[in-house]
Parts: C-alpha cells; structure tokens; sequence
C-alpha cells in the first residue's frame, strides 16, 4: 500500500467512526424523546384516573425547562464593543 | 457626564508555557487574587500537562483500555474537552495528542524551539509511518464523571492542550471575583486567552486583539469586554520546521496534519473561554465557511485571512468604530466557572 493509499484508508477510518458517533447521539436522543412522550401520556392517563378534578396542566415553559442541554457553543451576554486608547490586556496567538 | 477610568491592577508571570496576566478591579485584592490563580494554574499543571511524565493525564496511559481514576479537576477538563469536541463536530479533538507529537511538538514549546531549529530528516514522506495520521476520535474516550474513572484506548494519546488552559482561566476568574464576598472585576489571560467574572471596569475591559498576545502592534484594534470570554488562535504563533515545511501547533483532527491555510489567526467572544477558544480552534480548522457556522452560533468573531484581510461576523465590531451590532441570546453559566463554585 502507497502512502497515499494509506493515509486515505485512516481519514477514512475516522470518518466512519464520526458517522456512527453521530448516528448513536441521534438514536439516544430520539429515544430520549419517545420515553419522555411514553411517560408523560402515561402519566397524564394515570392523574386522569385518579382525580374528578384534573391539577392544572402544566405550562410548555415549565416542560420546556426540563430539557437537557445541548452542550453547544454558547454566545456572551453581550458581543464586544469598540474600543480605544491603550489595552489592558492583549488577545493573540500563544 | 463622563467617568474617568480606573486602570485595573495587574499581575504578569509565566505559567502553563506563556504568560499569565492577572487584572483586578480592586489593587487591595491584588495579593490575594495572584495567589489564587498561582495555586489554580499549579493544579491544573499537574493534573493536565501533557509535557510532565509526572502529570495525571499522562499516567493514565499505564491504565491502556482499563478503567483509570481521575481527580475531580481533571475529570471537569476532560468532561469540556469531549462537550467541544461533541459542539464543534470533532475538529477540537482531545484524541489528536498522537498527530501533534508526530508533526514534532512533542516536548515543551520553549525545549523544542531551541533543540529542534530546522528539518526533521528522519521524517521522509515516503514512508507510511511518517504520514499524518488522523485523530483516532474523542468518541472513543469513556468517561464517567460521577464514578470518578476514565476508560482511554490503548494507544490514545490525550491531549488538552485545546482547552486545558481556557478551562483554567474560566476557573480562577470565577474563584477569585468570589473572593471576598464578590464585587470584585477579574480577568484571567493565559496566553492571550481570557475569561472574565465580575463587575468588570467602567466601560468594560479594554482587550487589544492581534496575531501575538505578547504585543500590540500598531493598527490592532482593541473592543471592550464586558463580561465571559474571549480567545484567539492564530498559526502564526508556535511554529517550527519539519521535513522541510513550517508546521505549526493547530491540527485538523480529520487528517492529522496541517489545515487547509485560509485563515492566520482568528478571535472569537463566548459566553466563557472554553467555548471562544474552542470556536476559534475550530474556525481555523474549518476553514472557508467559518464565518458563516460562527454567525449561526451567535458568535461574535474576527477572522483574519493569510491575506491580512480581517472579516468580522455576528455583532463583533467592524474596523475600530461604531457600536457593537446586536446582542447575541441567554448566555448559560460557563461550566469551568460553575466547577470552580462547587470546589469552594
């Protein structure tokens, strides 16, 4: 095998690998998902049963509020300004 | 009516291979401040340090595919390296320790710098174990924070060297801006990389931006910073020579070797250092279309192209006037800075 031929086979080993990775963190959300909707309506089924008078349903913030977070990148409270005069501190390569 | 500026005081010394500055709204707190960051920046040395055979992360290769126990700190680093790993789509990759030793950083920059000048003669192209070889992936690393243990594959080579420092400057600003009951303004730059906490200045940092953290050249704009943190990768910075190219220290996971040159040096605002730092990485791996995955992040950046042509993108300001355009949404509280609270 050439060089070439070699360094193609190993981008290609990880990209694959990339594939299953991202295919797995689908499949884990997507069951996620199902087993939160499995257990809310059997939830909502079981209160149904047990009360004349249903609790309040809950609000979509408050459902909301119990996702998971994604974990990605995050944005500043606030982008930076423009600034002048002499720096207090220098941002660079290191 | 107009508020004279205070100027922050200021601590500078080397630590983690570059330099740490130190800047506190408060002087009185000064002492304490330093001596907090020293300390944070010790552990994270021993815990992290990939050019310290005595470091935590390199004893957990005795471990090769077995559960390895790691502390609390190195847990928490590892645990952001995999979440930017996950967030920038493997092109920050903590895997990628065995593609940098083999492009030759494989001992302190300062120590490879002096020793190895030139050539790397040993490292013909022709040969299919000098090639690059792509990062064997951040998804193969087991972590289980709460159990305290790592699983690393045999023959991974973890390297923080991405995030490790990001991590320890969002940490010690959190830890010091708590000192003394809060109130008080921190930045923490490591290498030009820097978290703050805080009530920062009148007017906000003033943060020069450039391809060298050393220095300010003349025509570096400077924005103001008012609050999480900012980061800047450039390839111009810890270069050095191998098989008759210049390589530097910013390497594609994908590939292993060298990303494509489209961008020299890229700074970009988040809502804490890890994550500007690892947008940054990741903006000058990526290549063309960073500007547009960092708008659709909400991340204001500049990137300047081996042209010297800078181009900015979601709110960052253009040239050196005018307001910054936009406010980006809810920024989360920053993982290092909440693991730094729990440590308390």
């Amino acid at each position: 095998m050439d060089p070439t031929q070699a360094r193609r086979l190993r981008i290609d080993r990880r990209a694959a690998g990339m594939r299953r990775q991202r295919r797995a963190t689908q499949a884990t959300a997507a069951g996620a998902v199902a087993a939160a909707v499995a257990f809310g309506w059997a939830f909502a089924q079981a209160t149904a049963a047990a009360a004349e008078t249903p609790p309040p349903a809950p609000s979509t913030t408050d459902a909301g509020a119990g996702a998971a977070s994604t974990g990605g990148l995050q944005a500043p409270a606030q982008a930076p300004g423009s600034g002048a005069g002499q720096p207090d501190v220098q941002s660079g390569g290191s | 009516m107009s508020t004279t500026r205070v100027a922050p005081a200021r601590a500078t010394f080397p630590a983690l291979g570059t330099t740490a500055v130190l800047l506190v709204t408060d002087g009185r707190a000064l002492p304490d401040a330093e001596r907090a960051l020293r300390a944070e920046l010790a552990a994270i040395d021993a815990a992290c340090s990939r050019f310290r055979p005595d470091s935590e992360i390199m004893r957990l290769a005795r471990y090769a595919g077995r559960p390895a126990p790691v502390s609390p700190l190195l847990a928490g680093a590892l645990a952001e390296a995999l979440r930017v790993a996950r967030a920038t789509d493997g092109l920050v990759d903590p895997t990628v320790g065995q593609a940098v030793v083999d492009l030759g950083y494989d001992r302190d920059f300062a120590l490879l710098d002096r020793d190895r000048p030139d050539t790397f003669p040993d490292a013909g192209a022709e040969r299919v174990d000098a090639i690059p070889r792509p990062a064997p992936g951040w998804w193969r690393i087991r972590l289980d924070e709460a159990a305290g243990t790592v699983v690393v594959p045999r023959g991974v080579l973890v390297d923080l060297g991405a995030t490790a420092k990001a991590y320890a400057a969002d940490r010690a600003a959190a830890r010091i801006a708590g000192l003394g009951g809060g109130g008080l303004g921190v930045l923490v730059s490591l290498g030009g990389d820097l978290a703050t906490a805080g009530p920062g200045p009148a007017g906000g940092w003033l943060v020069g931006i450039g391809d060298n953290h050393r220095r300010t050249a003349s025509g570096d704009p400077v924005v103001t910073v008012r609050s999480g943190g900012l980061a800047t990768s450039s390839v111009t910075q810890r270069s050095w020579r191998r098989a008759g190219r210049t390589v530097h220290h910013i390497v594609d996971p994908r590939t292993g070797d060298l990303p494509e040159p489209v961008w020299r040096t890229v700074s970009v605002a988040a809502a804490c250092c890890v994550d500007a730092n690892a947008a940054a990485t990741a903006a000058v791996v990526r290549g063309h279309d960073a500007p547009a995955w960092l708008a659709g992040l909400g991340l204001a950046a500049r990137l300047v192209g081996h042209d010297g042509n800078p181009v900015t993108v979601a709110g960052w300001p253009a040239g050196g006037s005018g307001a910054s355009q936009g406010t980006p949404p809810t920024a989360r509280a920053c993982a290092a800075s909440r693991d730094s609270r729990e440590a308390r």
